[in-house]
């Protein structure tokens, strides 16, 4: 079913070697490129081998329109024939001396075309041919601009034609071969790879003995050497099962996922911090190293975790962690925020593009081979992929903001908020009883209110030299005396609810004045802000059902839909009760402050002379995020300010700098205290929006009444107690939710606990109560699910030259079709996973592969497009991919049939034929060695030497100070995806060793033989100190060796530890 | 050599599995790379990059506009670009006097009045720009021809292309004393997915071990002793395993970290020059910000001696105003900040240039200046200056360079880059090619492309060289 001679353009089937033959033999002395009209069947040949091959792969830059490398052009013939700055390309007649059939064979360092895969050898023998016919070529005229644009092979002829690659053909079933030889074949693995093996005359290595192979599987599968009593009852062992055990057993150890999840975090370039200018780190990033660990350990089917990891926020029917209550399948996308980010970022699409190409980038490599990014620019140069299909993928992605998750369980989520809704029902009949009977105290409680006494008198200037303590006593007179002057300021401005009672002084007349000013002031605000409303370039009213879809949120603080006048929140402790009563709005914090909330607006254009958004809260985060740009530390991106009641806030003080980009507002809870937010409105447009009034004067139902002290306080008694029945009766309007808001705020109508009455205290305590259990939501990096976006597509990559919108889908080659679900990431999850894909489990099982056997049946491990590898066992790879799909997507399953067969066990020794006839063990002879990772290194050693360890792949991974021990050994730079890694020679690597690692573990490996009791001779030591090292006895050159070097001068124990610390076989897996 | 050559080296394997297959049999710091890669004769064979992290203003250095003394105070008469900090002033006039220097007669500012005194030896590019306003990715840009980490650093391309000429010394060093990496940290000076023996290493000459675990742990003889029969043990598992050159080369990276162990000491070892020389490079001067980097650029003289084939001097932040990371960054006070900090390179670097041209060594060493972009010509606040990536200036002299040329230009203010606008790609495509190296073939394939030094961008600047 492989095509491995996949360039072969289809169109060049139909000329036969029968017309061929006879062109040559009419034209026996056409050796000159002839001006006559050509035959037909010269006609015929150009048109069917030549001319389509020159058209798609030299013509780009090789033209006389608008390119001309080399000076030289292959459009037409007189160009063709002219040469380029080197001379003639063609001598007809003679291939051998005709550069261009150089360039094509790769002589003379010449290699055409440039940069791509040499053409077959099909296309260069028909080039040969047509030379040698005379290069009969019809193209007498030279071509238009139109002409060359004609003269392009369309995008559909060529995908189809590299469609043909071996990687896009469906997986298919043979039955294993039967090996010429039966060198103990185990599996079905054997059957392929021995079968292959013997057609080069060649067997199976001698099976390797008991201790390397416990020591092999325990390193490849756990990452660790095995400790020296495994090793004994393993090798000592009479239980014919007693391999498969041990494979069993490792697989079931806890070490495994710690092993396998470091190389999915390769895959998925796992960072926990963004790079750039401070490095800024992603929050709880962790999250997604612990869920692999997890995910690995537990063998959750392959084709979940890739579907979580497109969308496993979106998920209908989540994983749910029962130990720990959380969604794992939440964390998935996490690392969709693992890209590098800019910092004083100037260009926000420019960055947009940078980080989006990288999720891309990652995502389709990890998970199906393919460098989809490399159609950024233009269709790709060699795979199958247009540029649509990246512009596809990008539409997808920024359908998304760019934020952190929850990812407690929903169960967990809505812990006790039945209750509390039942309860909360109580309490607001009991506070509004309370309350209505306080309103016939009124006057003792409004005279009580210190801060409506006359102006607080300024403090004493400093003195010049204070003492700590006076220092501090004056800092917290200052806090003090400023929240009294702030809030005289505040009542004795005409917009609060207490400005009225500042006037009881006042004459009649005085008093009818101020109410008409009131009135006047008011109502122009009102104008004022219906008119910014009106004329708002965008307004969105977060109160009506009818912008639901204009904002997004997460979280168990927020509700689908706006509250009601009237809504409040309780304290969850103190003495206090009421946090506030509420105007109609959003509100995260209805039931807990514990509660937790990401909301982030709609992408909104940044236009006219300001963006406002009317909002309050408390210890949570709001910030404007230009083109789903998600930084939030640091002087360049400032948070908004948020005070405990409604406020029109400014969106940015940047509104000019930002002008004409898009952006939406974010805003999250806190995920270390309580906290909470509510936002109302937003308007973007030219005029400034001012706080509304919330007067005696503007809820009165009649002002002309109110003539001295005694009617003012009869005003506000009635009013008071007509807002304290609408509360109860749940039909409040927004103005008379912040008059009373004030009223409990500021303790004049009874907000302290104790002095509430008993039978309501009850209810508030076992509210209370059920708050108590409830904890801050556990978080994870993630993607908030937001508008969905059709991204243009940019000519040539370049975002200045929109072209029309590309529709959401699925790679053309996989038979497209469009996305219409959200940002279209649940049904790419879909598609990504089904059988359309051919991709993903082949790829997947071939890494496998690599990290089993050393290398893949696809040596390009990352790429199966046409630059990347063929399989060298194309049947074993389908077979294996089907086998692990037809087993539940297990990894382990796949694992242990690898880890099982023959081919596994084979020592790691060649002979002098392998050398010579497949020096890179392309056919699995022999069990190939290698050097251990980074971890493993690491892991090995510090096991060895101490018994334990802290694992290297829980070392903090941020990106501007990666672990100078691990970047020596090769762990990769966070940046794309690898799952080959490399492995360099250098002496950083020895000097750390020999300077650091041996001298530091030596001493504890030396303790330890010290400490075992059980040895009582040198020899004894000798022989612990292999095991643990090498798991495998000490041969007696090696005890020798050992006691020359102890007799030697300095030689002793802790210095022969230290030296062995440092050996190769320590550091290899053979 | 030829293309084809650097092909045959990555279907060894270079790319992906890693040396394991190619079995070199020796193991110095050049193993990895291209020897003497050679498209083209070479004029220089070694690069200083002095860096100047943070960004120098070219209007108050090397490209002074007169027009900015009679504007100054004036509105910008062209469109304000975004700026990183957003609080743009006035235009504003340098705090230094421009003049005439040397027989070339370039306009300079007396900022740096000992490099003025080379205005002979050094080519000045007036047109430099960056794609970048923040210094991170304006750092990575610089050095590694993209914005983010992850891409080979100029200097590991530098020794991929061209292998090492001293076995026992790192090819590409970063000297350090009491400074900070620029903002992207360690990653700038990264070998990307080159391979690892191209990585910059940090000589810090604070430290008596400028090389991380480079003092022996042990007496050197007692180490002997052990690597000795480390040898005989690892001999025998070569013995017993396929592929056992690959342990060998390993034991060999053991062989070349014990003789780096006395070398590298010798080699930084700076008590052997004369008193003359150390009192040229500042390095006896009670400024001890001006004497540290005084020791950097005598180390890098002596790293260029040993054969070294790039090193990058540290600027160190001690009395500027900008931060560690990016000492030259002034956007408040510039007229203080720009004066420290260009006493603390300015006498170094001009000894650095006589220095190596008395010892011949100027015409195969190329110096390289530059900041990851320039300053505005207009105020941040009232006397700062914020980041102007669209026109300013680097210079470069020695290494076949024609000195006393200057290319390119800004416009009246400084603005943008009007004239022969070049960028890192350039300068890169001309210090290749001063190597001998043709930038265009200097590739390494790596996620399915040809990655080259300049993308796919870079013009030799042909007009500046000699």
């Amino acid at each position: 079913m492989y095509f491995s001679t996949s360039s072969q353009p289809l169109l060049i089937r139909t000329a036969s070697t029968l017309i061929l033959a006879s062109i040559l033999a009419l034209n026996p002395t056409s050796l000159s490129a002839k001006p006559a009209p050509l035959t037909a069947a010269e006609q015929s040949f150009f048109e069917t081998n030549i001319r389509p091959v020159l058209a798609e792969h030299c013509y780009e830059c090789h033209n006389s329109v608008n390119k001309k490398k080399g000076e030289l052009a292959l459009d037409w013939r007189d160009a063709l024939l002219a040469g380029g700055e080197n001379g003639k390309v063609i001598i007809p007649g003679n291939p051998s001396e005709s550069r261009l059939i150089q360039a094509i064979r790769h002589e003379n360092d010449l290699d055409m075309p440039n940069k791509a895969p040499k053409l077959t050898g099909s296309v260069i023998r028909d080039f040969e041919t047509w030379v040698k016919m005379g290069a009969p070529d019809p193209r007498t005229k030279k071509p238009s601009a139109s002409d060359l644009e004609k003269s392009k092979v369309p995008w559909q002829v060529v995908r189809d034609r590299r469609a043909q690659w071996w990687s896009f053909q469906p997986l298919h079933v043979t039955n294993p071969p039967t090996p010429k030889s039966d060198a103990g074949v185990i599996n079905t693995i054997d059957h392929f790879i021995l079968a292959k093996l013997n057609t080069t005359g060649l067997d199976y290595a001698p099976k390797a003995n008991r201790h390397t192979l416990i020591r092999r599987l325990t390193l490849l599968l756990t990452g660790l050497p095995p400790n020296p009593q495994d090793v004994k009852q393993f090798v000592e062992s009479k239980d014919p099962k007693f391999y498969e055990k041990q494979v069993d057993a490792l697989l079931a150890s806890e070490e495994y996922g710690r092993t396998w999840a470091r190389h999915w975090m390769d895959w998925y370039r796992y960072a926990e911090s963004h790079g750039s200018e401070g490095d800024p780190i992603i929050p709880q990033a962790s999250r997604y190293r612990d869920y692999l660990i997890t995910a690995l350990n537990q063998d959750v089917p392959y084709n979940q975790l890739l579907k979580e990891h497109i969308a496993g926020d979106l998920l209908p029917h989540p994983r749910i962690n029962e130990k720990t209550q959380i969604n794992e399948s939440a964390i998935g996308p996490a690392h969709f925020r693992m890209v590098a980010h800019g910092f004083g970022v100037t260009d926000s699409y420019d960055e947009q593009i940078t980080f989006t190409d990288n999720q891309i980038d990652v995502m389709t490599k990890a998970m199906m081979g393919l460098t989809v990014s490399c159609a950024r620019c233009h269709n790709h140069k060699f795979d199958p992929i247009s540029q649509k299909d990246f512009y596809k993928f990008y539409g997808i992605m920024i359908g998304n903001k760019h934020t952190s998750v929850l990812i407690d369980s929903k169960s967990k989520q809505d812990a006790g908020k039945k209750e509390m809704r039942n309860l909360k029902k109580d309490i607001r009949n009991g506070l509004a009883d309370a309350w209505l009977k306080e309103t016939a105290t009124l006057t003792k409680r409004l005279t009580d209110l210190s801060a409506l006494q006359p102006e607080p008198t300024p403090l004493p200037p400093r003195k010049k030299k204070m003492t700590r303590k006076e220092n501090e006593r004056r800092r917290k007179a200052e806090i003090k005396h400023r929240a009294v002057s702030d809030s005289y300021k505040a009542f004795h401005n005409s917009g609060h609810p207490f400005h009225a009672w500042t006037l009881r002084k006042m004459s009649k007349d005085d008093l009818q004045k101020a109410i008409s000013t009131h009135q006047h002031y008011s109502g122009e605000i009102d104008t004022g802000n219906e008119a910014a409303r009106r004329e708002a370039v965008t307004y969105w009213d977060f109160r009506k059902p009818a912008y639901v879809d204009k904002w997004h949120a997460l979280g168990n603080g927020i509700g689908s839909s706006a509250s009601p006048a009237g809504s409040f929140s309780l304290h969850a402790d103190g003495d206090s009760v009421c946090n506030g009563i509420y105007p109609s709005g959003l509100y995260t914090h209805l039931l807990s402050k514990k509660h937790s909330t990401v909301w982030a607006s709609s992408d909104f254009y940044i236009k006219g002379k300001r963006g406002q958004a009317l909002l309050a809260g408390s210890d949570s985060r709001a910030k404007l995020n230009i083109r789903n740009y998600p930084l939030v530390n640091g002087l360049l991106h400032p948070s908004m300010d948020m005070k405990t009641t409604f406020n029109w806030a400014d969106l940015t003080r940047k509104w000019a700098y930002w002008q004409d980009d898009y952006a939406y507002l974010h805003i999250e809870t806190s995920n270390k205290k309580n906290s909470w937010f509510g936002i109302r409105e937003l308007l973007i447009g030219d005029r400034g929006m001012r706080n509304e009034t919330v007067s005696l004067f503007d809820l009165i139902d009649s002002t002309s009444t109110i003539l001295d002290q005694d009617s003012l306080l009869d005003a506000y008694t009635r009013t008071l107690v007509r807002t304290i029945g609408n509360w109860k009766n749940g039909i409040m309007t927004d103005k008379e939710a912040a008059f009373l808001d004030a009223f409990v705020r500021w303790g004049v109508l009874e907000n302290s606990l104790t002095k509430l009455p008993a039978p309501l205290q009850i209810k508030i305590k076992s509210y209370r109560k059920f708050e108590s259990t409830i904890t801050l939501a556990r978080r994870a990096p993630g993607l908030l699910e937001s508008d969905p976006v059709n991204q243009p597509i940019l000519a040539r990559g370049d975002y200045k030259q929109e072209g029309p919108r590309v529709k959401r889908g699925f790679l053309e080659v996989f038979g497209g079709g469009t996305y219409s679900k959200g940002s279209g990431r649940l049904e790419l999850a879909d598609d990504m996973v089904s059988k359309k894909n051919t991709l993903k489990t082949r790829l997947l099982v071939n890494r496998l592969w690599a990290y089993i056997f050393g290398q893949g049946l696809v040596s390009s491990t990352d790429n199966f497009g046409r630059l990347g590898a063929e399989p060298t066992h194309p049947d074993l790879l389908d077979y294996l991919a089907i086998d692990f799909e037809k087993n539940g997507w297990s990894i382990k399953h796949s694992l242990k049939q690898m880890v099982m067969s023959r081919t596994f066990r084979s020592q790691s020794l060649d002979s002098p034929i392998t050398r010579e006839t497949d020096p890179q063990n392309k056919n699995l002879s022999y069990f190939t060695p290698r050097r251990l990772s980074a971890e493993a290194i690491h892991d090995s050693i510090a096991t060895l030497a101490k018994g334990s360890v802290s694992r290297a792949i829980f070392k903090p991974g941020r990106r501007n100070r990666l672990d100078p021990f691990m970047i020596a050994f090769n762990q990769p730079i966070p940046v794309s995806t690898v799952s080959a890694r490399k492995n360099t020679n250098v002496p950083a690597q020895a000097l750390t060793m020999m300077n650091k690692y041996s001298v530091q573990y030596s001493q504890a490996l030396h303790e330890k033989l010290s400490r075992d009791k059980s040895i009582t001779t040198a020899d004894q030591r000798l022989d612990a100190l292999f095991m643990i090292c090498f798991s495998r006895p000490i041969t007696q050159s090696e005890r020798e060796h050992c006691e020359t070097f102890l007799a030697g001068p300095k030689g002793n124990l802790r210095g022969l530890c230290e030296a062995l610390l440092n050996s190769k076989e320590i550091i290899y897996v053979y | 050599m030829s293309t084809s050559h650097i092909k045959r080296r990555q279907f060894l394997g270079l790319g992906a599995a890693g040396l394991a297959w190619a079995a070199l049999s020796k193991p110095a710091f050049g193993q990895n790379s291209l020897r003497h890669l050679g498209h083209h004769p070479a004029k220089a064979r070694s690069v200083i990059f002095c860096y100047m992290s943070g960004g120098v203003s070219h209007v108050d250095s090397f490209d002074p506009k007169p027009m900015l003394n009679n504007m100054h105070g004036k509105t910008m008469p062209v469109a304000i670009k975004k700026t990183q900090f957003d609080s743009n002033g006035k235009i504003f006039k340098s705090p230094w006097k421009a003049d005439r220097y040397g027989d070339c007669g370039r306009l300079m500012t007396n900022l740096f009045p000992h490099i003025n005194q080379c205005a002979d030896d050094i080519a000045v590019v007036r047109s430099m720009t960056a794609k970048f306003s923040e210094h991170a990715q304006g750092n990575f840009f610089m050095h590694t021809g993209f914005p983010f980490l992850g891409h080979p650093s100029a200097g590991a391309w530098i020794n991929y292309g061209l292998g090492s000429l001293n076995e026992n010394l790192p090819g590409h060093i970063i000297l350090k004393k009491k400074t900070k990496e620029p903002h992207g940290g360690v990653s700038i000076f990264s070998n990307g997915f080159l391979p690892a023996t191209t990585q910059g290493s940090f000589f810090d000459l604070m430290s008596k071990t400028p090389v991380p675990d480079i003092k022996n742990a042990r007496p050197l003889e007692e180490q002997r002793h052990a690597l000795d029969f480390l040898k005989t043990l690892d001999s025998g598992f070569a013995d017993r395993i396929a592929r056992g050159e690959d342990v060998m080369s390993s034991v060999q990276n053991y062989e070349t970290a014990f003789r780096m162990q006395t070398e590298v000491p010798l080699v930084t070892d700076i008590s052997n020059e004369p008193e003359h020389i150390k009192n040229a490079y500042g390095l006896n001067d009670k400024d001890t910000v001006m004497a540290n980097y005084g020791h950097q650029a005598l180390m890098a003289r002596k790293l260029v001696e040993e054969g070294v084939r790039f090193v990058e001097l540290s600027c160190s932040n001690f009395k500027g105003d900008g931060q560690a990371a990016n000492p030259w960054d002034q956007h408040g006070n510039i007229a203080h900040g720009h004066a420290e900090m260009a006493r603390q390179v300015d006498q170094p670097i001009a000894a650095l240039i006589s220095d190596l041209k008395q010892r011949g060594l100027l015409d195969s060493t190329l110096i390289v200046f530059t900041g990851e972009f320039g300053r505005t010509p207009f105020s941040q606040g009232s006397n700062g200056r914020d980041h102007n990536p669209y026109g300013f200036s680097v210079w470069l002299a020695g290494g076949g360079i024609q000195g006393g040329s200057t290319y390119g230009a800004t416009d009246e203010l400084g603005y943008h880059a009007v004239e022969d606008v070049s960028t890192a790609y350039d300068l890169w495509a001309t210090v290749l090619h001063q190597l001998g190296i043709n930038h265009e073939k200097l590739t390494y394939r790596y996620s399915g492309r040809d990655m080259r030094l300049t993308d796919v961008h870079g013009h030799v600047w042909n007009d500046i060289l000699s």
